[in-house]
């Protein structure tokens, strides 16, 4: 005959999952984000709005197609003045090619991270997307019931923002705010994903805010209009020849 | 002697004549002389403005650094300190600073400018560059307190006065990004628009610290004796101290001295068409004297006169006119390149334009004695030029056929 221990039992089940409560450890939470935010590969469409302080609005259309952190192409759809300017990224080498004077220029090293158009996101954000796991320490700085704030500090000062704290949505795994810091710890941007969808098992966000925080009344909005993942790109797609068709 | 009286006694009987064609010549004179001051007095500016505040005498680099489109910290020299106690103790260096150079947002406020953000030495800088002697407001950067000195047109764009705090956002060598919030305790007015408008200038280790690079440095500035020992003072510190890109400042000033050079070719044929101009006048003022004067040449033929003496009689009124012409040009272009010189030509018109010279505000043209002698000379040599064809018509004629027909 096998008697139950009423409060033993009560004791093991709250053991249990106060153990599953914990068992995500920031590498697991960021493990998850990463597979939810990284693009092995992916073809999109999309548009981004640069807000100025003075109350300049520019509005930028452009498609791309990205294969992890190695190898980008962007296009300009608008506008009109920008249609056509493509930039091909390879490695750690950038051309931008402009139509209108049938001419390419290479960028390299610094000029990589500067800001497209004066915004908050530069020729790598628009064509790389690497996994912050590979380029961050984790640590859990605080959990509440829907949300965990993990903190990231990077292996070294390669990355734009060697500091940043996520805000991460239980349920889906997702960023909801991030805050960019720079090689002193000290805020300089913030990311808001303010609509994301679901596609498949993966949930991407479709509306992304970053905005300043050292310039008054800067953002940048990025709208993905359409997305198609794990796309198989022909060899030639991430060529000068394609940049310069 | 004879020749020359005659000359002149026949340009005082058409006085009229002579004073128009004279007037043409010494405006075309005048114009020339101006213009060279004004071209010489922007080229004294230029390398005035960019070896005290930009390309020093002499420069030395990372290798690779001057390779670069946009250079930036991708190329830096190292060990700055153990280069300057080398350079210390070099003949010929009569000074030496490092400098660290790196782009960079200025922000205040809401508002956020491209800028260069240049780290100098507090102690060294000053005896390479008048860049710290510059401030007109405030006070320099006197030691490695993390202050900031702001060019006054960059600091009129972003409405910035002294006391005011500014951040700097740049991007380290190894590529995160830095940030400081510095107050601003100084204005700079250096009259080169490189300073004004696009730089901020920082102590140096502020500067290393934002760029991630202790002990490092984008250049070494040099000053030597004389400014054109530089070249000789680069290719020796090559031959001493291998491994850096020496650089002498007419390399570094390259666009200025192609753009330079340009424009004394744009100059040149401008000159070109006015002494066109100014010869045809003269050509045509003396074959009218030789045509209205056929008679007179016979008759100074049939006195004994040589026809080499009637050919010079008329040499000479065309170089007499050429020497009133140009003494007049020496005198009205000197005083208008004086006037000029002391109150300048306003480029105010051209706001933040780039005019392609390290100008900014006035341009202040010099009177340099070689370009007025020598448009002086030109304005002889122009109108001995244009009267030799009407002297060798006039030393030619037929004494009867002058005589009888009335023609040469």
């Amino acid at each position: 005959m096998v008697t139950i221990h009423i409060p033993l039992l009560l004791s093991l089940l709250l053991l249990c999952s106060m153990v599953t409560l914990h068992a995500q450890t920031a590498e697991e939470w960021l493990q998850r984000v990463d597979r939810h935010m990284v693009l092995a590969s992916a073809e999109y469409r999309a548009t981004m709005t640069v807000h100025l302080p003075r109350g300049v609005e520019r509005l930028f259309r452009f498609e791309g197609k990205v294969v992890g952190d190695r190898l980008g192409m962007m296009e300009f759809l608008e506008p009109p003045r920008q249609k056509g300017t493509r930039y091909l990224k390879r490695e750690n080498n950038l051309w931008i090619y402009f139509p209108r004077q049938d001419r390419t220029m290479q960028i390299q090293g610094h000029m990589l991270r500067q800001g497209v158009q004066g915004g908050d996101l530069s020729f790598e954000d628009l064509t790389e997307s690497g996994a912050m796991l590979d380029r961050y320490r984790a640590t859990i700085s605080r959990e509440t019931d829907t949300t965990v704030i993990i903190l990231l500090e990077s292996n070294d000062m390669t990355v734009s923002y060697p500091y940043r704290e996520l805000l991460v949505d239980r349920r889906s795994s997702l960023p909801i705010r991030i805050v960019n810091s720079d090689a002193g710890n000290r805020p300089i941007k913030e990311v808001a994903m303010l609509k994301t969808e679901r596609f498949g098992d993966r949930i991407y966000p479709v509306l992304t805010e970053i905005r300043s925080l050292l310039v008054e009344n800067k953002w940048t909005r990025f709208e993905i209009e359409d997305i198609r993942f794990g796309v198989e790109f022909p060899p030639e797609t991430f060529t000068r020849k394609m940049l310069e068709r | 002697m004879i020749a020359i009286r005659l000359a002149w006694r026949n340009l005082q009987r058409n006085r009229r004549r002579t004073v128009l064609t004279s007037s043409a010549l010494a405006i075309g004179l005048t114009v020339l002389i101006v213009q060279l001051g004004l071209l010489d007095g922007t080229d004294q500016q230029s390398i005035n403005n960019l070896v005290a505040y930009d390309v020093a005498h002499v420069k030395a680099f990372a290798p690779g650094y001057m390779d670069q489109d946009l250079p930036g910290l991708d190329h830096t020299l190292s060990g700055v300190d153990s280069l300057l106690s080398l350079l210390d103790g070099t003949r010929d260096v009569v000074a030496a600073t490092a400098r660290l150079e790196m782009s960079g947002m200025l922000i205040h406020g809401g508002e956020e400018l491209f800028t260069r953000v240049v780290g100098v030495d507090p102690v060294r800088d000053g005896d390479v560059f008048g860049t710290l002697r510059a401030v007109v407001e405030g006070r320099s950067i006197q030691d490695e307190t993390p202050v900031a000195l702001v060019g006054d047109r960059l600091a009129s764009d972003i409405g910035l006065g002294v006391g005011d705090i500014v951040t700097l956002l740049v991007r380290s060598a190894p590529g995160a990004l830095n940030t400081r919030t510095l107050p601003v305790v100084g204005i700079l007015s250096s009259g080169h628009p490189k300073v004004d408008q696009f730089a901020v200038y920082v102590p140096l280790s502020l500067a290393c610290d934002m760029a991630l690079l202790p002990d490092a440095a984008t250049e070494i500035a040099i000053r030597t004796e004389r400014l054109k020992d530089s070249e000789l003072v680069s290719r020796t510190l090559a031959r001493i101290i291998p491994g850096p890109d020496w650089r002498a400042w007419d390399d570094l000033a390259g666009d200025f001295i192609r753009l330079a050079r340009m424009k004394r070719t744009a100059q040149g044929i401008i000159i070109a068409v006015l002494a066109l101009l100014a010869a045809v006048g003269i050509a045509n003022t003396m074959i009218m004297a030789v045509h209205e004067r056929t008679r007179e040449i016979g008759t100074l033929r049939a006195f004994g006169f040589s026809s080499s003496l009637i050919g010079r009689i008329f040499l000479w009124e065309g170089m007499l006119i050429g020497l009133i012409a140009g003494s007049a040009a020496v005198i009205i272009g000197v005083a208008v390149v004086s006037y000029l010189g002391v109150h300048g030509i306003s480029l105010e018109a051209y706001g933040d334009m780039d005019i392609g010279y390290p100008i900014r505000d006035a341009i202040y043209p010099v009177i340099n004695a070689g370009s007025v002698i020598s448009s002086f000379i030109f304005g002889l040599v122009l109108s001995l030029l244009a009267s030799w064809g009407a002297s060798r018509r006039a030393a030619r004629g037929q004494v009867v056929r002058a005589l009888r027909e009335g023609s040469l």
